[in-house]
């Protein structure tokens, strides 16, 4: 079983098999070694006692968790979703043959995608109700992070749109599709598949945003385990459980999105970027 | 008789920036007539082919097909286009398609044609062209002949009057180009009318109605093929010939 990685290379030769196996061998060595001295250290100072562990036993704390897990996903999703949907769109607006149309969207993605989120939030708070509209702490976060990556997604997708071979615009087009049409059909499902590495990079960062629920009080995973912390006075405890939760949420996350759009834009053939 | 010729330019001009790639064009292409265009590389011969599905704009002058203006763009312009059947040199198939989606791909989308229907018509294309074994792969498994043999399948699917050929084999191996000679040879003697840019002498001998060479963006000379060959008029058909001859 050869690997994306190991088709860039000649296979190597019997030294280059000796060096592999021994800086393996040595870096397998070094890494138990760190890890049992972190433990050690952490355990001496009875990081890994059982009481202070224990908390997480507890009905009550479990399901707080797991409230609030579940409002980390819902503002991730309903984000995500929009800022694809939107980034999508800007996406393809920039591609219009209209060239004003090409120079405002291009302004706008500028300004969105240089904003930290913070900052956007800060500004739906403040600036929202001056023009009478009052969004739930939910809608402030969720519309914070369309914003800003919607930008992102939209610069990714441009550049793999543009990447494509242009004869296959061409070959569409000389089939009777008119443009619009092609670049629904042909160029897009294309463009998804070549920035899939990058758009899932872009949503894991959009779930990590979620942590920004902070400010507003939206009580996501990373608030609910500094409260939880601050609670039981156990704080290290709490972050490291939020760290193994967002650890398994994201590797979750990139699975089932790559296998998801794989399957989608098959092409039978192995691809050096994207399969491994 | 008035003649009724299926494609006619008149006095076509093509400017690529400061590059004058099609310099006054006039060309008359009769209904089952194969055109073959030759020419050294630069000459303007894939330009002109392409201006005749409009997928080079022209600067001046006229293109009718089936008594009617090029359009310039839009629905109109894909209305001709769905008529008018391209075959690449890179084939351009769609990657993310299998052989058969590829095929039945612009009559379900531009035809509205039932699936059963286009699946039907498919395979007897693929059958003709010997990869109907090839229907459920990708594009990337199959070898360059097989992969223009599809790609030629794709554009006859919709029945068009005039197919292009730019330059069809020239990205296939040398024994993967006698088997896509021999569907447009095919083609060909069916009465297809066909415009086709080659570097197959043997093809244009064979299968020619006219040669038309061009040099500099010029049509230097039309003629029949065994004339064209035998005895070229012109100095730079002449060199041309030499030249190929030679290799």
């Amino acid at each position: 079983m050869t690997s994306a990685v190991d088709r860039m290379f000649d296979p190597p030769g019997p030294r280059g098999r000796r060096t592999i196996r021994l800086v393996s061998i040595a870096s397998a060595v070094v890494l138990i070694v760190l890890v049992a001295a972190l433990l050690y250290v952490f355990g001496r100072s009875g990081g890994l006692d059982a009481d202070r562990w224990s908390i997480f036993e507890s009905a009550g704390v479990l399901k707080l968790l797991a409230k609030a897990l579940l409002a980390t996903i819902r503002a991730a999703l309903a984000a995500g979703v929009a800022a694809m949907v939107l980034g999508t769109i800007l996406a393809l607006l920039r591609l219009s043959r209209m060239s004003w149309i090409r120079g405002m969207v291009a302004a706008y993605v500028e300004v969105t995608r240089s904003l930290p989120t913070l900052l956007v939030l800060y500004f739906t708070i403040l600036m929202l109700p001056n023009y009478g509209v009052r969004l739930p702490v939910y809608w402030q976060l969720v519309l914070a992070l369309t914003v800003t990556n919607a930008a992102m997604i939209s610069e990714i997708l441009r550049a793999s749109l543009l990447a494509l071979p242009k004869g296959q615009l061409e070959a569409s087009l000389s089939l009777g599709l008119t443009r619009p049409r092609s670049i629904w059909y042909i160029l897009l499902p294309q463009g998804f598949r070549a920035a899939l590495p990058a758009l899932v990079a872009q949503l894991i960062y959009l779930l990590k945003g979620t942590v920004l629920g902070y400010v507003i009080s939206y009580e996501e995973l990373l608030y609910s385990s500094r409260m939880i912390g601050e609670y039981t006075g156990f704080l290290l405890q709490s972050f490291l459980v939020a760290t193994l939760i967002y650890l398994a949420v994201n590797t979750a996350l990139s699975l089932v999105l790559s296998a998801l759009v794989r399957r989608i834009t098959d092409t039978g053939r192995s691809n050096a970027l994207i399969d491994n | 008789m008035p003649r009724d010729p299926l494609v006619r330019l008149e006095n076509v001009e093509k400017h690529f920036g400061r590059h004058h790639a099609l310099k006054s064009i006039n060309l008359e292409i009769d209904r089952g007539e194969v055109i073959v265009v030759i020419g050294p590389s630069g000459s303007g011969k894939s330009t002109l082919c392409r201006t005749m599905n409009g997928l080079e704009r022209i600067d001046g002058g006229t293109i009718t097909i089936d008594g009617q203006p090029l359009p310039e763009e839009g629905r109109a312009l894909a209305r001709l286009r769905a008529e008018v059947g391209m075959v690449f040199q890179q084939f351009n198939l769609f990657p993310n398609k299998t052989v058969l989606e590829n095929i039945i791909f612009a009559p379900r989308k531009v035809q509205r044609q039932s699936k059963t229907d286009a699946i039907e018509k498919a395979r007897q294309l693929l059958a003709r062209f010997g990869v109907a074994d090839q229907q459920e792969k990708f594009p990337a498994q199959l070898s360059g002949g097989q992969q223009q043999r599809v790609a030629i399948a794709r554009a006859l699917i919709m029945e068009p009057k005039l197919m292009l050929f730019d330059e069809a084999t020239s990205a296939l191996d040398p024994e993967m180009v006698r088997g896509v000679l021999d569907i447009m040879q095919q083609l060909a003697a069916e009465g297809m009318t066909m415009v086709v840019v080659t570097h197959e002498m043997g093809f244009a001998r064979a299968s020619a109605d006219r040669v038309v060479f061009m040099d500099q963006g010029q049509i230097v000379e039309i003629a029949a093929p065994n004339t064209f060959f035998d005895s070229p008029r012109s100095e730079r058909a002449n060199m041309f010939l030499r030249d190929i001859l030679r290799n």
